[in-house]
């Protein structure tokens, strides 16, 4: 008995295999083109996948860098803050927070108090910053431990941290002491006397020249604020900043904290990376349109070779679609090789750059990018490395979908008499 | 002769006028005819005679200019790409010329493919691939690359093919032109054969008098027209 199909009936996974050994054959009986096509294929995967892998791997050090100096990933201030910063400004409910942070994952805060000050030595003087920090705390948060050249990071009562250039341009040594001059809680001008403990170098000269640190507690009893902090720093995978913050807002009573992110706290960074992913993807796009341009040039000779084929199967019965699936499943075939080659080309090169790193010293001083260092590493995910394959894939299936259509469209009779 | 079998194939009134920059050729110029089932017959005519273009439209691989075309109970004329492919699938098995397998395929995938387009199950599938090579003769080489077959063989492979699906109709376009006289005449037994045991219509095209001779039936085609339409007897 016969047994046949009802007109609509969806292909078979059989006939789809058959496509496939078909496709498969054709591939190998014409090696030397489809090496070729698959060649610059996997060449261009490998150059998405790699650059991807550097891109992110220079914006992981950016963000370490140009965050890991002083801002933190997420900051954590007065409601007023913002339209408040000429007047010390303490956060309310001290007690409230350290708790907050917890609560809220956030387990690498360090609080502050910060304050405008003015250094007095000998006949030199200098505006800077004034943060009262807990050294173990902040160096959680920030490269400051990292970036210490000489003495004691461990500030005790009477000491303060200074950079080498702002010690040098001073006339200061470990050591030494110096005044400080504040405007206290109150308003009144009061001074204090430092001895130098240790000095720091970030290798960004406009920061080391503005930036000194006195602990937590010196500070608090320079200023006459008891208890008092500005803000909090915390420290988290950029990624994660927007879904912590959240938590740590609703951990607060509402209206008297404000939060913020990285992206509001150095929309510089968060721009520039912005620029970067935007170009990368327009080179990715132009590099793909090539690839597309490609895999459709060689599914135009397949198909225009196969005239006579494609005009036997549809005289067998086969639909358009059927004739549209035969010669997608090729091109993807295509597609689906040169993925994996450039996969696993991409891994290997990746692989190695993340081990060893590519140093960018040359390029990178005086930049606050690179504070945290200036060896590039690859970062591979499993996410950029799907959507590499991704890419490919619908790019090759889209490169074979008009020769698919025009092998579909041939007049059977034409098709059958081509030679 | 008692009743006569049903209709397998009709035309009314069929011509088909190709159009080459400015001046038109007339492949077909008004042609009625019907086939009944079960019938072997051959299209005899010389070269440009307009055989070949009337097999393509009874198989519905293009449409005449105008006329009608009834092959069993389905009007084709005028059918769009897709059901015109659903109806070949169903009704129809070509033999070509040229042999026309897929080079990349062995004889059974060959065979086999028309039933995949069917939606045949695989077991029997493979029953009826492997009984249909082996009616042609071809158990043996079912698993070459038809590419390292004899042409003979590989128009046995293409016979099977064009059967396994149990068509009612079968058009085969001078199935022994590129064929030696001992091969041409073993495919034209072989057809023969099978239009006997299964009782399939056999549309086949040929100017070779030692295959028109198989035939039960000879239509002389000439110029677009059936300028003679003969019964034959004793076929060797
Ligand atoms: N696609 C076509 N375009 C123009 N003329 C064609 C086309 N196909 C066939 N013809 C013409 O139609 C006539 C019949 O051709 P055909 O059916 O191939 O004859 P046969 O098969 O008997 O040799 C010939 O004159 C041929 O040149
Ligand atoms: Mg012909």
């Amino acid at each position: 008995m016969m047994t046949t199909n009802s007109p609509g009936h969806p292909p078979s996974l059989s006939l789809l295999a058959v496509h496939l050994r078909i496709a498969l054959r054709n591939i190998v009986r014409h090696q030397r083109r489809s090496l070729l096509t698959i060649a610059a294929v996997a060449v261009s995967v490998f150059c998405l996948i790699v650059f991807q892998a550097l891109l992110a791997g220079l914006h992981q050090k950016m963000v370490e860098s140009a965050l890991g100096l002083d801002t933190g990933v997420v900051q954590l201030h007065g409601a007023d803050f913002s339209r408040n910063r000429t007047r010390l400004a303490p956060l309310p409910n001290p007690e409230i927070i350290a708790p907050a942070f917890k609560a809220a994952g956030l387990t690498r805060f360090a609080p502050r108090l910060k304050a405008p000050a003015l250094i007095l030595a000998g006949r030199h003087s200098s505006s800077v910053q004034l943060s009262g920090i807990e050294p173990e705390q902040e160096a959680q948060v920030t490269l400051v431990r990292q970036k210490m050249v000489q003495g004691n990071y461990q500030l005790g009562p009477g000491q303060i941290l200074v950079s080498q250039g702002l010690a040098d341009a001073l006339g200061l040594k470990t050591g030494d002491s110096m005044t400080l001059m504040v405007q206290s809680l109150f308003g009144q001008a009061k001074t204090g006397k430092f001895t130098v403990a240790g000095l720091f170098a970030t290798g960004l000269d406009s920061f080391d020249q503005s930036h000194v640190y006195l602990s937590l507690a010196t500070a608090q009893t320079l200023l006459e604020a008891e208890g008092a902090i500005t803000e909090v720093a915390a420290s988290c995978p950029p990624a994660e900043a927007d879904e912590l913050a959240t938590r740590l807002r609703r951990q607060l009573p509402a209206g008297r904290f404000q939060v913020q992110v990285w992206q509001e706290l150095a929309p510089d960074l968060a721009q520039l990376m912005e620029l970067n992913n935007a170009t990368f993807r327009m080179l990715i796009f132009i590099l793909f349109a090539i690839v597309a341009m490609g895999i459709a040039n060689t599914m135009t000779t397949v198909i225009f070779e196969r005239f006579r084929e494609f005009g036997t199967l549809t005289a067998l019965g086969a639909t358009p679609k059927n004739i549209v699936s035969l010669v997608l499943t090729e091109s993807l075939l295509l597609g689906l090789f040169a993925a994996l080659a450039g996969t696993l080309a991409g891994i290997a090169a990746t692989a190695y750059c993340a081990r060893y790193g590519i140093d960018l010293a040359h390029f990178t001083s005086a930049n606050q990018y690179f504070v945290a260092g200036s060896v590039l590493k690859a970062v591979v995910t499993p996410h950029d490395l799907i959507l590499a394959n991704g890419i490919t894939l619908a790019t090759a299936v889209a490169a074979g979908l008009y020769p698919a259509w025009k092998a579909a469209q041939l007049n059977p009779v034409k098709a059958l008499a081509h030679v | 002769m008692s009743d006569p079998a049903p209709l397998a194939v009709a035309l009314q009134g069929v011509t088909m006028t190709y159009r080459t920059n400015g001046h038109a050729v007339h492949a077909l110029a008004g042609i009625d005819l019907t086939l009944r089932q079960g019938e072997f017959v051959c299209l005899a005519g010389p070269s440009g005679s307009g055989k070949s273009t009337l097999l393509h439209l009874i198989g519905s691989l293009d449409q005449p200019t105008s006329g009608t075309i009834r092959v069993g109970e389905q009007e084709i004329s005028g059918l769009s790409r897709q059901e015109s492919a659903l109806f070949r699938r169903r009704a129809t098995g070509f033999v070509f010329q040229t042999f026309n397998l897929i080079p990349v395929l062995s004889g059974f995938e060959n065979v086999e493919y028309v039933l995949l387009l069917q939606g045949v199950e695989t077991s029997e599938r493979r029953q009826r691939v492997m009984a249909m090579l082996a009616a042609v003769g071809l158990a043996e080489l079912a698993d070459r690359r038809v590419t390292e077959l004899s042409g003979g063989q590989q128009q046995r492979v293409a016979v099977a093919r064009a059967l396994v699906g149990n068509p009612p109709l079968v058009l085969a376009d001078e199935p022994t032109g590129n064929l030696d006289s001992t091969n041409g005449e073993s495919i034209i037994r072989l057809l023969r054969r099978l239009n006997e045991e299964r009782g399939t219509t056999v549309l086949y095209s040929s100017h070779d008098p030692r295959i028109i001779a198989w035939a039960d039936r000879v239509l002389s085609l000439q110029d677009g027209r059936i300028t003679e339409d003969r019964q034959q007897t004793g076929h060797p």
